[in-house]
């Protein structure tokens, strides 16, 4: 397939601080391509980059061939922009935001009419088109959001966290519109988020983004076959070098560690109780998660350590993302 | 096509805004309205049911003139005069009890009788009422018809003495030589008024001869205020784009910076041009509706209209250097109305530069642009001048326009 999008080695700096640290990836056209990673890990300036609204410090991207920074008219016409904040106009109804952000693409008449009738239907939000956005509930308002990403028909389509701050109920709607805009109609989506539900859910590939690195660039199923079988998580009242060798030593276990990192200081970062009430918690990586689980109760039990908690990890891109960073997403 | 696109949109948002619309629109009016009443009320009444009171200091107490003078003033039916002495008018006057008075000096019917030249003045606090207006042009006519009547008697008895010399048979009222006299009469007494009023204004010491009023006034300088008003707007309207994040989408979409900025630009033009028009429609039409002054637009409307456009450009340009330079909610509110409302003031717009009359104040206001469109604009209106006259202030507003937007858009931040 042939790439719609290529990212090269893309810098964003602030001032001496560097957001983004040298990103490539490329995308392919028709695939929905997720951009993972945790609060301030740089997605949104990589996003921002990329559909031109600052320029990289360094690097630079092609879209369909057309390098951004030389054709920047040209390339913006095929994106299409979702941006993470809310970015419409309060005061007029959700049909006079869609129909100028239709005008600014250079669509009118019959044809920006039409449009902005079926982006309306794409978010379910014909019968109240006429209100003004003020009016709209929050996740209605992110609907909008993403209705004025559409009306110009965009090849390629950036959706910075579309869902966060959604109810369950429109976010399931936003869901089912990106699956249906990528089938039906071939969208080419970049879908950026922290939460790896939607990632796993919605992307055939991911590039997980740390503190402003890919680190990590493949389809879901092989990111987690990279691991194994999954991670279990025992909290014990006290654990030494001793235990940790004897716990890597179990069948099906591949290796056992104290778990140090995850106590960060970021206090957005919401780190389970446990973690802060228990004295340790040992991560043990195991090629089958039930099989070593029987294992290491066993052991526990032999050697009169008490098991203060248990957390089975099925492999997910969370573990991927745990095992790559020593870090937790969100949630 | 798209800088109409986001002008378009950019006007549904002004006018959806009440705040805004009071603002620039409603409070000009207000203001004219309120100084126009409240001003000519001040100084004197100009309505027609009320007569205008005048004191008058006779100091030819006993003169056959000036009783007759007196008597003429009564009866043109819109002067009411009140008889004082000098003493007590002055101080009555120092006091601005009394806003104007009438002084008839000693001799004043001998000297008419002898065919000397005299003067009555009309001592006033300044020249820009329309009562002052009518008190001198009604003075003035009395005066003039009192002589006129004089010459034409003076006239009749010179023939009467000429008749009664001649024998009784001969005793002919020619009726054309009696109309040949009255007319060199009549001719010489306009070309040489022998009776002049004169107007004193004690603090300035300033003859005007200008029929001024209030609502000439307070037009261009509310005009032109309201005018530089405007370019808050735009830039608030700029920060609320970036603040809502519809800016991101907009250097998102395949926009160039030149149709980016004029959309967001135009609009302030617009608005600029529909205040003018709002204000000058209600100032000549709705005024005088109103029974009040009306605006009286001068002999040139184009150079108006030239004007107006200058200002409009002027005002749109400010707009952008207030969105570059102005970062903080603050900044774009408070702060920057505070400036441009001080900008107003010291370019004359509240109260005239030449009232004002401190050197360094009439220094700070040549760099400001308020003071040229505002001079313009009273050149055109109140003194009739056309296009070439207000040439040099057009071209120094071009000048601020051009300054203003060249460093707005270095310094703009598109990030
Ligand atoms: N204008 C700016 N000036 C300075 N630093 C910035 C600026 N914008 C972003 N950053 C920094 O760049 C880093 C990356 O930010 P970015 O918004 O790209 O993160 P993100 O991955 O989108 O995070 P989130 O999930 O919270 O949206 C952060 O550390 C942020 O503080
Ligand atoms: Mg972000």
């Amino acid at each position: 397939m042939p790439h719609i999008l290529e990212v090269e080695n893309m810098v964003k700096k602030y001032g001496e601080f560097e957001a983004v640290k040298g990103v490539s990836f490329d995308v392919e056209e028709g695939e929905v391509f997720g951009l993972l990673g945790p609060n301030g890990a740089g997605k949104t300036t990589t996003i921002s980059m990329i559909t031109g609204l600052f320029p990289p410090t360094s690097g630079t991207a092609r879209i369909d061939g057309h390098d951004i920074l030389k054709e920047p008219l040209l390339v913006k016409q095929m994106n299409g922009l979702v941006p993470q904040d809310l970015a419409l106009y309060p005061t007029l109804s959700a049909r006079a935001n869609l129909q100028f952000f239709g005008r600014v693409y250079g669509l009118s008449g019959k044809k920006l009419k039409e449009n902005v009738e079926d982006v309306l239907r794409v978010v379910s939000l014909t019968e109240r088109a006429d209100q003004t956005i003020e009016k709209y509930s929050g996740g209605m308002k992110r609907r909008v959001n993403i209705a004025a990403g559409l009306v110009h028909q965009p090849r390629l389509l950036f959706l910075d966290e579309p869902t966060v701050g959604v109810d369950p109920q429109s976010r399931n709607h936003i869901f089912e519109s990106v699956q249906r805009l990528n089938r039906e109609r071939g969208m080419t989506i970049i879908y950026t988020s922290h939460y790896m539900e939607e990632v796993e859910l919605l992307c055939n590939r991911v590039a997980i983004i740390d503190q402003g690195k890919l680190i990590a660039l493949d389809t879901i199923k092989n990111l987690v076959a990279m691991l194994g079988g999954g991670v279990l998580r025992i909290g014990v009242r006290h654990a030494d070098d001793h235990l940790l060798a004897a716990l890597s030593q179990l069948p099906s276990v591949k290796n056992a560690s104290l778990l140090q990192s995850v106590a960060q200081p970021n206090p957005e970062v919401q780190t389970p109780d446990l973690l802060h009430t228990l004295p340790a918690v040992i991560k043990i990586e195991t090629q089958n998660s039930q099989q070593a689980l029987i294992h290491v109760i066993n052991y526990l039990e032999d050697q009169n350590i008490a098991l203060l908690s248990l957390d089975i990890l099925e492999n997910n891109l969370e573990s991927v993302f745990l095992h790559l960073t020593g870090k937790q997403l969100r949630e | 096509m798209k800088i109409l696109s986001i002008a378009w949109k950019d006007l549904k948002i002004f006018f959806k805004e009440p705040g805004y619309l009071i603002y620039l629109i409603v409070l000009p009016l207000v203001f004219i309205l309120l100084f126009t009443t409240l001003f000519s009320a001040s100084i004197g009444s100009t309505s027609d049911t009320n007569k205008i009171s005048l004191v008058v200091v006779n100091l030819d107490s006993g003169g056959e003139q000036a009783e007759q003078l007196l008597k003429g003033l009564e009866a043109t039916g819109t002067i009411q005069v009140i008889p004082s002495t000098l003493e007590k008018t002055q101080s009555d006057f120092r006091d601005t009890r009394i806003t104007q008075y009438l002084t008839i000096p000693e001799n004043f019917s001998q000297n008419i009788a002898v065919g000397k030249k005299v003067e009555v003045t009309l001592t006033a606090l300044d020249t820009f009422s329309m009562s002052v207006q009518t008190l001198r042009m009604s003075t003035y006519g009395v005066v003039n018809d009192m002589l006129l009547e004089r010459s034409i008697l003076q006239s009749l008895e010179q023939f009467a003495a000429m008749q009664s010399a001649l024998p009784s048979e001969n005793r002919l009222y020619d009726p054309e030589m009696l109309t040949a006299q009255a007319k060199s009469q009549f001719i010489s007494s306009k070309e040489r008024p022998l009776v002049d009023v004169k107007v004193e204004v004690p603090q300035t010491s300033k003859t005007s001869e200008e029929d001024f009023s209030m609502v000439q006034f307070s037009v261009p300088g509310f005009t032109v205020l309201f005018a530089f008003l405007v370019s808050q707007a735009t830039a608030r309207s700029i920060y609320d784009e970036k603040k809502n994040g519809s800016f991101r989408r907009l250097m998102a979409a395949p926009l160039s910076k030149l149709q980016l900025l004029g959309g967001k630009l135009l609009p302030n033009f617009l608005v600029v041009i529909f205040q003018i028009l709002v204000i000058f429609f209600t100032s000549t039409v709705l005024l005088s509706w109103l029974g009040m002054d009306r605006l009286s637009l001068g002999q040139s409307p184009l150079t108006l209209a030239a004007i107006s456009i200058m200002l409009a450009l002027c005002s749109t340009s400010l707009g952008i250097l207030i969105a570059a330079i102005a970062k903080t909610e603050a900044q774009i509110g408070g702060v920057s109305a505070l400036f441009l409302w001080l900008m107003g003031f010291l370019g004359g717009t509240m109260v005239p530069l030449d009232v004002m009359s401190s050197p360094m104040l009439n220094t700070i206001s040549k760099f400001i642009p308020h003071s040229y469109a505002v001079g313009a604009y009273k050149d055109v209106l109140t003194l009739g001048a056309g296009f070439n006259t207000v040439l040099p202030a057009l071209g120094v507003l071009l000048g601020f326009s051009v300054l203003f937007f060249a460093i707005g858009l270095w310094r703009f931040d598109f990030d």
